[in-house]
């Protein structure tokens, strides 16, 4: 498949927070403010690459009946790979992320690509797979983001953008308004891939 | 005596992990449907992170810190919590065969669960003691377990209504389960 | 899985090959994350050490700071802050047991012996109930009490000399009262000491160091010479028999001009520089580590004329990338040798 196809693959038809509906932990709890989502995308993201590109590599010698464990183990070191690279030269963010960058070893994401793609695909394969799967993963969670933080907030990465008269509809900042605010979003996206399918047809 | 029971009540209602905290939200929507899968899950949820916590608690205080590893935690962990799922998987098989077919999938899938390894970092991490980190452990599976069980309350009446065909399945989901996570932010006032 | 399955697949050999595999896979990740560790670690120690020293300068903004020695056990370091000679209080590090571990505090003490301000810089209270007990609402609290102020339960009100704890968090509250107590009488116990006695006696770091270069020495205090440069005390060092040369303690600006480097230089009786030692830094620790190894030190042995860096014939070389830490050393050593210079120059000879 070709890569820009890939591309809008992962990012449109099988976005894995909106189509594919995993990995919805960390999307409703990190989405507070764009630059936490953003932060939290590219460290998924990186981690995905890293992870499918080991796996893929080293898929011929893991044992498959412990195959899950030896995922998420190769996981493991990398996500706390970055969770000390973050303490050490992202200090914001690894305040901002908190208990949240070590739970990436559990995003269902990272798991299913890796047992669906990347032990069975070649090396550079993987490694775009990741990226764009990555890429899809961030593009959601930035959107939520942006929602949440200019709605709830009035600002967009800090920076003011309605204005001083604009009230802000301060549930966004909490659990409630992650769960409706991402309903509403998933109903967006279910209206548009119905309205694609109508004119496929 | 009374560290105890606010440290429940923080676990179970303030600081619930899925409706305030946002953790463990994958099984959450997909077992709470029937109300003997959302049962058995939230209590096979419950007997693993009890377990897990009081195993992880004292994996990190006398093997990760004395030798200075706490930087393994999250490997160590996880590699823990897996072996607890297989033995639980094991446990179930052989003494209780419906339970073990009616959770099927989700079984293995606790090993992923969130709430897990949440309960897991936070026992280590924030508590002092064995004791305090495996009551803690308990009180959040309790409040996973308390918030399945709401959640396939509400799903059950969500089945009997008319949704507009955009908001079917898991945007009204999510709603509904945005207004149940509203109710539990009554709690966040609680001066203690 | 029957007990005959499992064991006929230990005896198959397949059982230890899936777990030596996977044994493996995690001691390589293991492995790799060592080497992550090692190289983390270090920036995050030194940012540490950069939020208890940018505390230290928020409580007394404009001072430099010294570090004191002292007995208490609770009280991890107490600093000295002064301001222009003058001392305008003490900074108190301590490590307490909250509800939940370890709490890293600090006190921040009037000259008056009353708190100044307290800071919770690291904890692991549980959030919402203990970590209130790290946040300015409870800290200010202890703003003006003094070393004998006592802990009260809510909903009692507290008079003069009572802090009020918080309710539902007494143990993380108790805590961060028996820092700020602890901090309190340290600073009392210091100004019970008489001052001159307190500066005099030798620590002992100072002393071990003595000892290597010269043996066992008696160790007498003397006045600093008028011209004593960055010079804070100088001793004479004695055998039974006769003079055997000086040590001249000094403090010198690093790389932060509010923390001075304090170094220790030890001088052969004819006033030759025999080696030095540093007392106390905060640079950072590879910093300090590279003064003090041999290809840098090496070079100021010896010395009798005062160092310079211009590449002439009395020129060190400076460590590249930490010019400034070395010239604190260039500027130790020089003051100590004119230092020296002078007692020997007043002294009959």
């Amino acid at each position: 498949m070709k890569p820009l196809k890939q591309l809008k693959n992962a990012l449109l038809t099988q976005n894995p927070v909106l189509n594919q509906l995993l990995g919805m932990c960390s999307v409703l709890a990190v989405s507070t403010t764009v630059s936490s989502a953003f932060g939290m995308g590219v460290t998924v993201t990186a981690v995905l690459i890293c992870s499918n590109v080991f796996i893929s590599l080293l898929s011929p010698v893991i044992p498959q009946q412990v195959r899950i464990v030896s995922y998420i183990v190769i996981i493991a070191g990398f996500v706390t790979a970055a969770e000390l690279l973050i303490n050490a030269f992202f200090p914001s963010l690894a305040s901002s992320l908190g208990v949240f960058i070590p739970l990436i070893v559990v995003n269902c994401i990272i798991l299913a690509r890796d047992e669906m793609f990347a032990s069975k695909n070649s090396v550079p394969a993987s490694a775009l797979d990741g990226l764009f799967m990555g890429l899809g993963y961030t593009a959601a969670i930035v959107l939520l983001g942006a929602l949440r933080e200019v709605l709830g907030n009035g600002t967009l990465a800090g920076i003011p953008v309605l204005g001083s008269g604009f009230r802000p509809i301060l549930m966004l900042n909490f659990a409630p308004g992650a769960f409706i605010a991402l309903g509403l979003l998933l109903a967006l996206v279910q209206k548009l891939t119905a309205r694609l399918g109508q004119k496929g047809e | 005596m009374k560290d105890l029971l606010l440290l429940s009540l923080n676990a179970i209602l303030i600081e619930n992990v899925i409706l305030v905290k946002c953790i463990g939200i994958c099984p959450f929507l997909g077992v709470a449907k029937k109300t003997s899968t959302a049962c058995g899950m939230g209590l096979a949820v419950l007997f693993v992170v009890t377990f897990s916590s009081f195993v992880t608690w004292l994996f990190q205080h006398w093997v990760l810190a004395p030798l200075g590893l706490e930087y393994l935690q999250t490997v160590a962990f996880i590699l823990i919590i897996a072996s607890l799922v297989q033995l639980t998987e094991m446990v179930l098989k052989r003494f209780m065969p419906p339970l073990y077919e009616a959770l099927g999938i989700y079984l293995p899938l606790i090993t992923t669960n969130c709430a897990v390894l949440y309960a897991a970092l936070n026992g280590a991490r924030d508590m002092g003691s064995l004791f305090s980190a495996t009551v803690n452990g308990f009180m959040t599976a309790a409040g996973f377990l308390l918030a399945l069980l709401l959640f396939n309350g509400v799903h059950q009446r969500l089945q009997q209504c008319e949704f507009p065909p955009s908001l079917k399945g898991v945007p009204a989901e999510l709603i509904s389960a945005g207004l149940l996570s509203m109710a539990f932010m009554g709690f966040q006032g609680f001066s203690l | 899985m029957t007990l005959k399955k499992l064991t006929s697949q230990l005896r198959s050999g397949s059982v230890w090959d899936i777990a030596s595999r996977l044994l493996t896979i995690t001691f390589l990740v293991g492995l790799c994350l060592a080497g992550v560790y090692a190289l983390t670690s270090p920036v995050i120690s030194a940012r540490e050490e950069q939020a208890r020293q940018s505390a230290m300068s928020t409580f007394f903004p404009g001072c430099h700071f010294t570090q004191i020695s002292c007995q208490a056990p609770e009280v991890e370091r107490l600093y000295k802050a002064e301001e222009a000679s003058q001392c305008s209080g003490y900074c108190a590090l301590l490590s307490v047991n909250g509800y939940g571990g370890n709490m890293e505090v600090m006190v921040a003490v009037n000259a008056d012996g009353r708190v100044r301000g307290v800071e919770v810089l690291s904890h692991s209270e549980t959030q919402n109930i203990g970590s209130l007990a790290a946040q300015e609402s409870f800290l200010s609290r202890f703003k003006g009490k003094t070393a004998d102020f006592g802990l009260v339960q809510a909903p009692n009100v507290p008079d003069e000399n009572q802090v009020q704890a918080l309710s539902g968090a007494t143990r993380s509250s108790r805590a961060v009262a028996s820092a700020v107590t602890a901090a309190l009488r340290a600073v009392e116990n210091l100004a019970v000491a008489p001052p001159t006695g307190e500066e005099d006696k030798l620590l002992p770091s100072e002393t071990s160091a003595l000892k290597n270069w010269f043996g066992e020495v008696i160790a007498r205090p003397v006045d600093l010479p008028a011209e004593h440069g960055a010079a804070v005390e100088v001793w004479q060092l004695h055998s039974p028999t006769q003079l055997v040369g000086y040590a001249v303690k000094t403090q010198t600006v690093g790389q932060n001009e509010a923390f001075k480097i304090t170094t220790l230089i030890g001088f052969n009786a004819s006033g030759a520089v025999i080696s030095y030692e540093i007392l106390e830094s905060f640079e950072l620790e590879s910093f300090t580590a590279a003064l003090l190894r041999d290809d840098f030190r090496l070079q100021f042995v010896g010395r009798t004329v005062p160092v310079t860096t211009d590449g002439g014939e009395n020129s060190v070389e400076l460590i590249p990338n930490m010019e400034k830490s070395c010239r604190a050393i260039v500027k130790a050593v020089n003051d100590g040798l004119q230092t020296v210079a002078a007692l020997q120059g007043g002294a009959a000879q």
